[in-house]
């Protein structure tokens, strides 16, 4: 009986031996493992901050780039379509408006009423308004506002591409 | 036991590194997530705005529709104007819209813009509105006498005591309107757009009101004849005699000449109900002649040419009704207006591109559309305010507008 408590110490000391030297072993692979996947995750988990943040920008663009087109459509339907209507006459107090030269192209039989660039937070907005009678009563108002997008890398401006936004309404 | 051991230890750093991995995946994903909920709000964004203009655009056309409809005089509450998705120029925008009147006589306008799944709607309660919101207007000078009274009432409400009455020019030009000394204008006086009522306002009498200037250009809208009226072709003569005429009598004319012969003077007499002249020429009137509307009658008169008028002439209007004598210029030449009368004179006159002069023996109760107004007489102009606020569809000129509308 005593001998046999003996032999179990012993193999317990054994055993402990051994599991600590293969424990050891194991954990230093895991660890490897452990940190080799958190690496991945945590890049992987950073990419999509990265394009979260991407989205955001896009986002804010887009919606800056909406509100720009309804503050002049809304301006200028507010004089109900007048030819004379300018821009930086009635918004410069607000905004930086510059005149932007040669025009954007227009929708087919519309006349240009000007052609605009509007920098809101390092972003141009490149905005044409342009009018056509569609009745002696009834008057259309084409306002487009235009931006470069980068799909990736928002400091690269090779990588951007046109944007838009239009907005049509009758006066 | 040892397997236990082993597996608890092994299991352990896994189940840690695993449960690393999922919350970093969820949270990226999440992140992922919210940046893309975003983008798609501000398309959604976007295209609410454009469906917001869209249905916009939907509700101004349909107003220029129903009033096209109005000035053709083809309205009919039967077949009002409707649109079901109409696209504006290609674009991704389009709207529907319908006119509807309710129990109660008020037309509704309901317009529906659409871009993408962005749906906006704009409701629309329509009203009318005259020709004669001013008590007189111009395009170019108004002229007083010295101690004319200009002053405001309500055929509609004889408890209405508070009138809000206007008199103005569009013109910017000096002195355009210059009212003589003991004149009293009971309201506002106003210029056209860019003017300085300092200088287009005359410095003499007394306007109880302001002096304003207009922010936005007035329109004058073209009135035509009716297309449905007879052609007579001839004139309507009367030498010492009278000739009557009732609601059969309405028809063109090419003219109307009322001229005194023995002793008896020319009249055109107005009676049975409303009678309505397209006169294609000139309306000359003798010394002493008449044109003479009957209570319960009512003549309504549109002229391409000339009015002329020598002493103690007039036109008549019985019941003292403004609403029973209209006078409208409906030229495309050069025309000018003398309208006199032996008492007062009841009546609107819309003549915006005609000098019109006026000599009243009494008082003239109405309103006053006309290139340039002359007063040769002094006296009062009454300005009924019923012709501004009890306008229907039925008067010549009517236009609907929107009086209130909500988005939705």
């Amino acid at each position: 009986m005593k001998t046999d408590v003996i032999s179990s110490k012993r193999e317990i000391r054994i055993l402990k031996a051994g599991r600590r030297k293969r424990a050891s072993g194991v954990n230093l692979i895991e660890v490897m493992a452990v940190t080799a996947i958190l690496t991945i995750t945590v890049v992987g988990t950073s990419g999509y901050r990265y394009y979260s943040s991407l989205n955001a920008h896009w986002a804010q663009e887009q919606i800056t780039a909406a509100r720009l087109g309804q503050l002049l459509c809304g301006s200028w339907a507010g004089v109900e379509g007048d030819e004379t209507y300018d821009p930086e006459e009635h918004l410069e107090s607000d905004l930086e408006v510059d005149v932007l030269s040669p025009p954007d192209s227009l929708p087919p039989a519309f006349v240009l009423l000007g052609s605009y660039r509007i920098t809101i937070e390092g972003v141009a907005y490149d905005c044409t308004l342009a009018w056509k009678d569609v009745t002696p009563e009834l008057r259309a108002i084409w306002v487009s506002v235009k931006w470069d997008w980068r799909e990736e890398d928002l400091s690269n401006p090779d990588k951007a591409f046109r944007k838009s936004f239009i907005i049509i309404t009758y006066v | 036991m040892n397997k236990r051991l082993k597996s608890q230890e092994t299991g352990s750093a896994l189940t840690l590194m695993l449960f690393a991995v999922v919350l970093l995946t969820l949270t990226g994903m999440a992140l992922l997530n919210l940046g893309f909920q975003t983008r798609i709000s501000a398309i959604r964004t976007a295209q609410g705005i454009q469906a917001s203009w869209a249905a916009d655009a939907g509700l101004i056309k349909a107003v220029v529709e129903m009033n096209n409809k109005l000035t053709a005089k083809t309205w009919s509450d039967i077949s009002m104007p409707a649109a079901i998705d109409e696209a504006l120029f290609q674009s991704d925008q389009s709207f529907s819209y319908q006119v509807n009147k309710d129990g109660s006589g008020t037309y509704t306008v309901t317009s529906t813009g659409i871009t993408g799944p962005a749906i906006k709607r704009v409701y629309a309660t329509m009203g009318f509105k005259g020709l004669f919101d001013s008590a007189i207007l111009v395009k170019d000078r108004i002229s007083l006498m010295p101690n004319t009274l200009v002053a405001g009432y309500n055929s509609q409400d004889a408890t209405d005591t508070d009138f809000d009455l206007k008199i103005g020019t569009t013109s910017t030009v000096a002195n355009s309107i210059p009212i003589g000394p003991g004149t009293v204008i009971k309201g506002d006086v106003f210029v056209g757009v860019g003017g300085n009522p300092g200088t287009v306002i005359g410095a003499g009498g007394t306007i109880t009101g302001q002096k304003l200037t207009l922010h936005e250009e007035l329109d004058f809208p073209v009135i035509i004849p009716p297309a449905s009226l007879t052609y007579i072709g001839t004139a309507l003569s009367a030498t010492g005699a009278t000739i009557t005429l009732d609601p059969t009598g309405s028809g063109t004319y090419t003219g109307i000449s009322l001229s005194q012969s023995g002793g008896n003077q020319g009249v055109l007499e107005i009676q049975g109900g409303d009678v309505v002249l397209y006169i294609t020429g000139d309306i000359n009137m003798g010394n002493g002649c008449e044109v003479i509307v009957r209570p319960g009658s009512s003549l309504t008169l549109y002229v391409d040419g000339n009015i002329s008028a020598d002493n103690s002439v007039g036109f008549n209007n019985q019941a003292g009704n403004v609403r029973d004598f209209q006078l409208f210029a409906t030229g495309t030449d050069t025309q000018e207006f003398s309208l006199k009368a032996k008492s007062s004179i009841f009546g609107t006159i819309y003549a915006p591109d005609v000098d019109i002069t006026l000599y009243p023996s009494a008082e003239m109760r109405g309103a006053i559309v006309g290139e340039n107004v002359t007063f040769k007489s002094g006296g009062t102009f009454y300005y009924d305010e019923a012709l501004r606020d009890n306008v229907s569809i039925d008067d010549v000129g009517a236009r609907f507008i929107i009086k209130r509308w909500r988005e939705e």
